[in-house]
């Protein structure tokens, strides 16, 4: 899954932005998720873009956009169901059946490129 | 009970990748090439086996090696045997034939273009210290006098096919 963030406002003077996230293909306008604010000093990495990209999702991210994914609408028809008992292939056929996404997590490097 | 912990890390750079592995002892992990196209690796600190899954072979690295896995391709399977931190150096494709090496010698002059990445330690080239994680880009027309400092560099071409 693929998240989009958009940084609102930024405040020198408390080291605070303010901050949306929402998933890339969200339905809605990413101006329309619920802003939050976030401390510029805790746990986010500032090294680079991709390293404060990537621990600001980890940080806020993930966060907000499983809330968000909670909060917006379920389709009627995409209300899943829990089959039970043994594996039957025919017993599938045409039932919508939740799961977990599998995460898998690389961290960035701090790559430096010298001019020798 | 403890479960071992095991962590990647990756940077995408213009002509090569760059990954890294630390992971607890007793930690085994399996990858295939198409997640880690890892060409060389060099060993930080730790010891682990080295082989392939369900075969009897197997090699053993341990700190300050730097080695291979190429040949194990397509799948490769790791026992971690201490804390264990390894970093990789990695084409951007499968198709890509890099020649890697460790710099031993004080003065480098590449063939045609080259990289070098710094493993560890603080090796001095030309003149400017460098730290881990630090990488140049080497020029056929220049010499680049290397005191290894206790460190490791690694130097990387990239071989016509």
């Amino acid at each position: 899954m693929k998240a989009i963030f958009k940084i609102s406002h930024y405040y020198p003077e408390t080291n605070q932005i303010t901050i949306r996230f929402c998933r890339l293909h969200a339905p809605k306008n990413i101006d329309e998720y619920r802003p939050i604010s976030l401390d510029l000093g805790e746990e986010l990495d500032l090294y680079d873009i991709e390293t404060f990209t990537q621990s600001i999702m980890r940080k806020a991210g993930e966060k907000w956009i499983e809330r968000h994914e909670d909060s917006e609408e379920l389709l009627f028809e995409n209300i899943p169901e829990t089959p039970k008992g043994k594996f039957n292939m025919e017993d599938l056929v045409g039932k919508v059946i939740s799961c977990e996404t599998y995460k898998r997590y690389r961290e960035g490097i701090k790559m430096r490129k010298v001019e020798l | 009970m403890t479960i071992p912990r095991y962590k990647h890390f990756f940077k995408r750079l213009d002509k090569f990748s760059v990954c890294a592995i630390k992971a607890d002892p007793n930690w085994i992990g399996v990858e295939r090439d198409v997640e880690c196209l890892g060409a060389y690796h060099y060993v930080v600190h730790g010891r682990a086996k080295v082989g392939v899954p369900f075969k009897e072979e197997y090699f053993e690295v341990k700190s300050k090696d730097f080695f291979s896995m190429q040949h194990l391709f397509p799948t490769v399977m790791m026992d971690i045997q201490d804390d264990f931190y390894m970093i990789g150096f990695s084409a951007l494709h499968g198709k890509e034939k890099w020649d890697g090496r460790l710099v031993t010698e004080p003065t480098v002059l590449v063939q045609k273009e080259s990289h070098l990445i710094c493993f560890d330690g603080n090796p001095i080239v030309n003149g400017k210290q460098l730290e881990r994680f630090d990488y140049a880009d080497l020029s056929p027309d220049r010499t680049y006098e290397i005191n290894l400092n206790g460190g490791a560099l690694g130097l990387f071409t990239e071989v016509s096919v």
